[in-house]
């Protein structure tokens, strides 16, 4: 099919960069997107090296930083890392949250961090510890809120909707809500890393994932940000991401689907310009949702889940209600089990 | 544009753009004359003023610039 819609926005360089920092972690999360292990690999960037690309990304006017993991505070070196960004980028910092204590949560708003987000997943300590494998870790995580807020740092919640905490959804707002929280995310299930093997126990139905949504009641003073319909936006346009081994990557959510080149070898803005990375910025897709669109100003929707359930890089988006066109979004194609997922036929070579 | 203290992103409009990119280091005089000369047309001199006027209070009132003496 011709692809006839495209973003029509275009960016010669990044403003924003996503860094997964490491890929080990304290949790052993049943989700995990980075398939974490406890200690760091040796082949991860050094702290010298990550220094050198963040000098880099300065220089080439990039203005934002998203770090994640992995657990970034699980690797010791990270703040000597966040203090580098200090006042020079919006540095955000994603975390599951148990890690932080008063002191270094106050260290965070010394260095001038603009905001973390914190991975909450349910209202339960039963549900989270459960997601995350590590009992305690609900209520290390809530600590580690109250850390942040007492010291002033600004917090958000995240939460990857799934079968097991989708009945508390609203309970989870209500518990933002009382800790204090102004700004929250609910964010869908992605087909990346260990949760791929518990697809079937995790993912809900498309519709399962909308009468979830619609069923809520945002408490007053709180701002609930989702990515389904009608805020569906193809994000490629401006993201840019590299691993903790160097990869860009685009986005961290097309982490096993892409690989631009490694820092290692070329400058990182050789690897922006590589011809997938610039097809995928372009947007080109055979579909767009009009009301997507206008919110989001791009077009598509995401193109990780996109490529995840069709295998084609301009296909419709199936977590967005009106290109869904019966997808079953609790049943992932047998390809994506891989490593190193590549689909059957031309799209996969 | 990124502000650090308190750290915060902001997009701005084309006009409130275009008086960042002019005011680093201009004396006021030099400011208008140099906006007027992007704006002037499609704008009138008025509207230009006032638009220029509005992106500053816009840029001061959130901290992105400030008025210096050495800037006159």
């Amino acid at each position: 099919m011709t692809a006839a819609i495209c973003n029509p926005m275009h960016l010669e360089t990044p403003v924003k960069v996503t860094i997964s920092f490491t890929h080990s972690c304290n949790l052993d999360c049943r989700h995990c997107y980075a398939s974490c292990t406890r200690a760091p690999a040796p082949r991860e960037l050094t702290t010298a090296e990550w220094l050198a690309f963040i000098d880099y990304l300065y220089e080439n006017d990039v203005i934002a930083l998203l770090f994640e993991g992995g657990e970034p505070f699980h690797r010791p070196d990270f703040m000597d890392v966040v203090r580098h960004c200090a006042r020079r980028f919006m540095v955000r910092i994603r975390t599951n949250g148990t890690l932080l204590t008063p002191a270094l949560a106050r260290e965070l708003r010394q260095a001038g961090v603009g905001t973390v987000l914190v991975d909450v997943m349910g209202a339960r300590a039963a549900t989270h510890d459960l997601l995350t494998g590590v009992p305690g870790s609900f209520e290390r995580a809530l600590a580690g809120v109250r850390a942040l807020l007492e010291a002033g740092v600004p917090t958000q919640l995240l939460l990857i909707l799934n079968r097991h905490n989708v009945a508390e959804v609203q309970d989870w707002l209500a518990l933002a809500h009382a800790l204090g929280i102004r700004r929250v995310a609910i964010l869908r299930l992605y087909p990346i890393g260990r949760v791929k093997a518990r697809w079937r126990e995790m993912a809900l139905s498309l519709d399962e994932m909308t009468a979830a949504l619609d069923a809520l009641a945002v408490p007053e003073g709180l701002t609930l940000m989702h990515s389904w319909h009608p805020n569906d936006g193809n994000c490629c346009w401006q993201m840019a991401a590299v691993n903790a081994y160097g990869d860009s990557i685009g986005c961290t959510y097309l982490r096993e689907l892409v690989h631009y080149g490694s820092i290692r070898t070329m400058p990182f803005l050789e690897t922006w310009r590589h011809p997938l990375y610039r097809e995928l910025r372009a947007g080109r897709v055979d579909q767009a949702c009009p009301s997507c669109s206008d919110s989001q100003g791009s077009c598509g929707g995401c193109r990780s889940t996109a490529f995840a359930f069709h295998g084609r890089w301009d296909a419709p988006d199936p977590f967005d209600v009106t290109l869904n066109q019966g997808t079953d979004l609790r049943a992932l194609p047998s390809w994506m089990l891989s490593a190193g997922p590549r689909p059957p036929g031309p799209a996969g070579s | 544009m990124f502000r650090p203290e308190p750290p915060r992103l902001f997009t701005l409009n084309v006009s409130a753009w275009l008086a960042l990119e002019l005011c680093r280091g201009a004396a006021p005089g030099e400011l208008e004359r140099a906006y007027l000369d992007e704006m002037v047309p499609p704008l009138d001199a008025a509207a230009a003023r006032r638009r220029l006027q509005e992106a500053l209070e816009l840029l001061v009132t959130n901290g992105m610039v400030e008025r210096t003496d050495a800037a006159g």
